[in-house]
């Protein structure tokens, strides 16, 4: 038959985790209730039985072939070093998104580092000289459309339309 | 948790391996003996042993509080423990040849009965208490172990096995429940 008045109370109380106006209560039921005192009763006696259940000690021996083989593992497995700063989670995932912030710096500087070099390489070119004087603009004939990558282009744009050969230059960036 | 082992767990944070080795000194014996109350075998206990320091050597920055180390111990080999009673081990073992074991271990049960003559008797509560631990699902277990046999309390087993105390309270009456349907003969003798 179950005693449905079992409940986790009553190992609390043999615990000795109720509260004195807690014990008070499960100690008159349990006057009055047989169910409740026999089940109390049979938890008791294992929970004797079970605090008395020991290991013995593995001895000394044991332990310090233990200890070795748990310091051989260490070695073998190359733990992350303690002390490098390195093994905290935080630190490695901060670097982690520096470097990828660097990354695109480079990348966009490095963009438009290319970009302004080809500008500079079509000015030089249609000036002449390295030492061209004076803004290329000043000169007509000398403006280069940034859609004309080469002199010859641009000045083919200058021409009358009758007289302008298609001609597309490819030497773009040369 | 005295001051010296907090010390050590200090200077074991701050990467001082000597450090470690004294931990492992002073707490091998309990998580072996732990380990031994929830698998019921040499073998088994001895995997837990070892894997527990190991992981805690790995996993060391994760203990905030140094003077929780002992939970974080226990915790880890509490799980290690589960694991592996999840992939069907933590089996009595019969011990066909003691020189295979050091010091011939094997679980004990001190004189309970009111007969402490009567040896017959407590070996048969004990075969009777493990056969009926070995078939309790494994959280159940490990609270069981931790509470009845160790001696843990309530709020110390739901930090090592992180869930709150109405958990291990459940837990706890569910398992001594299932026990005393299995022991209740043997029980009503005592």
């Amino acid at each position: 038959m179950t005693n449905r008045h079992t409940t986790p109370r009553h190992g609390d109380y043999l615990d000795g985790d109720v509260d004195p106006k807690g014990r008070l209560e499960i100690e008159r039921h349990l006057s009055e209730c047989p169910a409740c005192r026999a089940d109390m009763i049979q938890l008791a006696g294992l929970k004797n039985l079970l605090s008395g259940i020991t290991v013995p000690d593995p001895g000394d021996e044991y332990a310090r072939s233990s200890e070795k083989a748990i310091l051989d593992r260490l070695v073998e497995e190359e733990p992350v070093p303690i002390a490098s700063g390195l093994a905290d989670d935080s630190v490695r995932n901060l670097l982690k998104n520096l470097i990828r912030i660097a990354a695109v710096v480079t990348l966009l500087f490095g963009t438009f580092y290319l970009v302004d070099l080809r500008e500079d390489s079509g000015v030089s070119r249609l000036a002449g000289t390295a030492t061209h004087e004076g803004p290329a603009h000043e000169d007509s004939t000398l403006i280069l459309d940034p859609v004309q990558k080469t002199p010859e282009a641009a000045k083919e744009n200058l021409l009358p339309d009758s007289t302008k050969t298609e001609h597309l230059d490819t030497n773009v960036g040369k | 948790m005295t001051s010296d082992l907090s010390r050590l767990v200090i200077q074991f944070q701050n990467g001082d391996k000597q450090a470690f080795a004294q931990l492992v000194r002073a707490y091998q014996r309990r998580v072996y003996s732990l380990a031994y109350k929830m698998l019921l075998n040499h073998s088994d206990a001895d995997e837990v042993a070892q894997e527990t320091f190991v992981r805690a050597y790995k996993r060391i920055t994760a203990l905030k509080s140094p003077e929780h180390f002992e939970s974080f111990i226990y915790r880890i080999a509490t799980n290690y423990a589960i694991d592996l009673l999840r992939r069907g081990k933590g089996r009595m073992v019969a011990m066909t040849d003691e020189t295979d074991l050091p010091g011939s271990i094997q679980l004990t049960l001190a004189s309970r009965v009111p007969n402490p003559e009567r040896n017959l008797e407590n070996k048969q509560l004990l075969a009777a208490i493990i056969q009926a631990a070995e078939e309790l699902p494994p959280r159940q277990r490990a609270t069981l172990v931790l509470h009845d046999i160790e001696g843990l309390s309530k709020e110390e087993i739901s930090r090592v096995l992180e869930c709150p105390e109405a958990t291990v309270r459940s837990n706890l009456h569910i398992a001594r429940g299932k026990l005393k349907k299995k022991l209740q003969k043997l029980l009503s003798s005592l």
